[in-house]
């Protein structure tokens, strides 16, 4: 009771009625005894769930910019451009201890790349690169746990309880998840790119090199946007790019999703074009999915940072806007380089004018040759 | 010399003439030396320099089946198969095969930690799904930067595996750490961002659709520039726009993605992205970009494994399409949710069909208001 008292009196209760308040007042009360302090709870946005922020490092403890630099020795002036890599608000005063100690560590310890003999500009393109993919991954876990916890009618204090044990349990076992895919994915990086004698002859990095790009789009999704519940968009996102990972096999890279739309690679176009023929067909065969239009270029790109960049990439999507529902498009840049290849069919589809492209490109349509 | 026969005779040194080839005999040689197999060394075709450095990232060798891994880590078989689809390894009819390297295997297994909780076998494969997606890149990023600091004109093969394995050692032991550290990090963040409302515990179901508003800036002009300039240049165009948008989000806005010449934040703060986003074109102009075109929708959308779904999405890049270079748009149902919100200063824009869109859509040019006095 005491407690209640207490949670009424901070101000915490401000704005809650009903049940609402019952629930928040008896989850105050347990936050205190379990030592949160009432500036702590203010001062966050979601109290029910501090018991598993704690346990990830939000512990109440606050240093300043200054503070951590002297002990981590990284410059003040690095350590603000690896705090705004991650997203975190820039202070403005450097001695004010307003970082959270865990946030700011964790901006430190970037400093490993620096060790290892990359460049300032490096270390923080790594880290803006790396942050931006977990933050994609700890918000698909919060979502995942977060749905095992919660009940039809629970409490602020139930859920409170039932996330912290969780992400309690959880919590030790992060680490070497991430650390492990993170390994795979460093090896697979290091397997798909050889360095050739030319480029380690230039002491240069690979540079643009000749592949084919590919877009697959799905036709009509903005109109369905507005006339379907958005978690409706949302898996038939999901549909299209499972089935472009199933068809895109070693030499064929699957890029990315961009809402509507899968975008593929690869240096063969022969294997390229087979496989969105394949995923044509695939999204073909399920009920209730939106049509296909697939479109693709050929020309030089350069990769960095897993993705794309060039003149292909974006001809291919202009392409895929030219495109009619369930036809792949190709450039003649695609048609040139496969040739006369057995098993496809093509048809002139006329020279078009594509926005931003010099002149005009001629397109093909292309076909799987066993397709009657 | 029996050696060099043999490597000859599989067909390691195939379409290598002259030092390329002196190199290569060179290189496996060496391999040989520190104990690597023919096999190991036939099965890295593309890369076989790089075996010493993916020795290093825990890749022993070794080849194990998913039945083995089945056994190991108590996964079924056809739940295991799924999650190594989710990342990205290749799909094997045959469980007895033992054709996966036991390191990828292994990393598949982890997740079994998400199945023990009563996560089911779908969202699991999600998260490990978007997991690999963003550290692919993040991969991708630190072995570019790692070539760069590794790679000398005229280095042999053998530099350069020697180079690659000693900085892989280096690095290994502090990736760990320093990975947990990342997540936790975002963990805390993401606690942060949204708070679990009494209706939605009612329900006992997640937070789903809300209010949020989205906006999208594209360098107007890209497939043109991409014509004219080489790929290494679009590169620097895009990555440049997509720091200075990190920059501009600032809670509650939020960065998304970038998507090739373009970039996407949401808020659930109206006026906030849109202040975000004037900003964002007035840096793009001082740092030399081309210009922007922005546009921007307020409605109801979800969000899943870092990306949103939803109407204001498609809008909103609808609306860019149809903004001009320099300037930023805004659809009727954004404006109503800015509301009086100072600061900005409306002129009406016409109304539009937008492709995919019924009807016609009312759309406002927005500048600051101290712009136009």
């Amino acid at each position: 009771m005491g407690s209640y008292v207490k949670a009424e009196a901070s101000g915490l209760l401000d704005g809650l009625e009903g049940v609402a308040r019952e629930e928040r007042a008896e989850l105050v009360e347990w936050l205190v005894s379990e030592g949160f302090t009432v500036e702590h709870i203010r001062n966050t946005f979601a109290p029910m769930l501090m018991p598993a922020g704690r346990i990830v490092g939000d512990d109440g403890n606050y240093v300043s910019a200054r503070q951590i630099c002297d002990e981590t020795g990284v410059d003040l002036e690095l350590f603000q451009a690896m705090q705004q890599a991650l997203g975190l608000p820039r202070a403005e005063d450097p001695s004010a201890p307003v970082l959270l100690r865990a946030d700011a560590e964790t901006a430190a310890r970037a400093k490993v790349f620096l060790d290892l003999g990359f460049t300032r500009e490096q270390l923080i393109a790594v880290t803006r690169v790396l942050g931006q993919g977990l933050a994609a991954t700890a918000e698909m876990m919060r979502q995942v746990v977060l749905e095992s916890v919660i009940q039809p009618g629970a409490t602020e204090l139930e859920i409170a309880k039932a996330y912290g044990a969780m992400v309690r349990e959880v919590s030790p076992l992060l680490g070497p998840l991430v650390e492990d895919v993170l390994r795979l994915q460093l090896r697979q990086s290091l397997e798909t790119e050889a360095v050739n004698l030319a480029e380690r002859a230039a002491g240069s990095l690979p540079g643009a090199r000749q592949v084919a790009a590919a877009f697959a789009d799905l036709v009509g999704f903005t109109r369905l946007g507005e006339a379907v519940p958005p978690e409706e968009l949302e898996h038939l996102a999901n549909r299209l790019t499972n089935l472009a990972r199933e068809v895109a096999t070693p030499p064929v890279r699957f890029v990315k999703t961009i809402g509507d739309a899968v975008m593929f690679v690869s240096t063969d176009p022969v294997a390229l074009l087979r496989a969105v023929l394949n995923l044509l067909r695939a999204v073909e065969k399920e009920t209730d999915m939106p049509q296909l239009r697939i479109g693709m270029a050929n020309g030089m790109a350069v990769r960095r940072a897993g993705d794309w960049f060039g003149s292909p990439v974006n001809v291919a999507s202009r392409v895929t806007g030219a495109a009619r529902p369930g036809a792949v498009l190709v450039a003649e840049s695609v048609y040139d380089a496969i040739g006369s290849a057995d098993e496809f069919t093509w048809s002139f589809a006329g020279a078009r004018h594509l926005k931003g492209v010099k002149g005009e490109v001629k397109l093909y349509r292309a076909r799987a040759a066993d397709e009657e | 010399m029996a050696v060099d026969v043999d490597i000859e005779a599989l067909g390691l040194l195939d379409g290598l003439e002259g030092d390329a080839r002196t190199e290569r005999v060179d290189l496996i040689g060496w391999l040989l030396d520190r104990g690597f197999t023919i096999d190991q060394i036939r099965n890295s075709a593309a890369a076989p320099l790089m075996l010493p450095a993916n020795r290093a990232l825990r890749d022993d060798g070794e080849f194990v089946s998913a039945r083995q891994i089945c056994e190991s880590s108590g996964i079924e078989l056809e739940v295991l198969q799924k999650l190594q689809r989710a990342i990205g390894l290749p799909r094997i009819d045959d469980p007895d095969a033992a054709v996966l390297p036991r390191a990828d295997a292994e990393a598949a297994a982890r997740a079994k930690f998400f199945l023990d909780m009563g996560v089911d076998c779908d969202e699991t494969a999600a998260v490990m799904r978007v997991l690999i997606d963003g550290l692919g890149q993040a991969a991708a990023m630190m072995r570019e930067a790692a070539l760069k600091t590794l790679l000398r004109p005229g280095a042999t093969e053998i530099e350069l595996s020697q180079a690659s394995e000693e900085l892989a050692l280096r690095s290994v032991p502090q990736l760990g750490p320093m990975m947990e550290d990342l997540l936790l990090f975002q963990l805390r963040h993401s606690l942060e961002a949204e708070a679990v409302t009494a209706a939605e515990r009612a329900a006992g179901l997640l937070p789903g659709a809300r209010s949020v508003t989205v906006g999208f800036a594209d360098v107007a002009g890209f497939t043109k520039l991409g014509e004219a300039l080489p790929p290494e240049e679009l590169e620097h165009i895009a990555s440049r726009l997509a720091e200075l948008a990190h920059e501009v989000a600032q809670p509650p806005v939020r960065y998304v993605k970038s998507i090739g010449d373009a970039v996407m934040l949401v808020s659930p703060e109206p006026a906030a992205i849109l202040s975000a986003m004037l900003e964002l074109a007035e840096n793009a102009a001082e740092n030399g970009l081309p210009r922007l075109r922005i546009g921007l929708a307020a409605g109801c959308a979800v969000t899943r494994g870092g990306d949103w779904f939803g109407s204001p999405v498609n809008v909103a890049s609808r609306v860019t399409g149809v903004a001009r270079p320099g300037t930023v748009l805004v659809t009727e149902s954004g404006r109503d949710a800015v509301g009086s919100a100072a600061g900005f200063y409306w002129s009406p824009a016409g109304a539009r069909h937008l492709k995919g869109v019924p009807g016609e859509v009312k759309l406002f040019r927005v500048q600051r208001a101290a712009d136009c006095g």
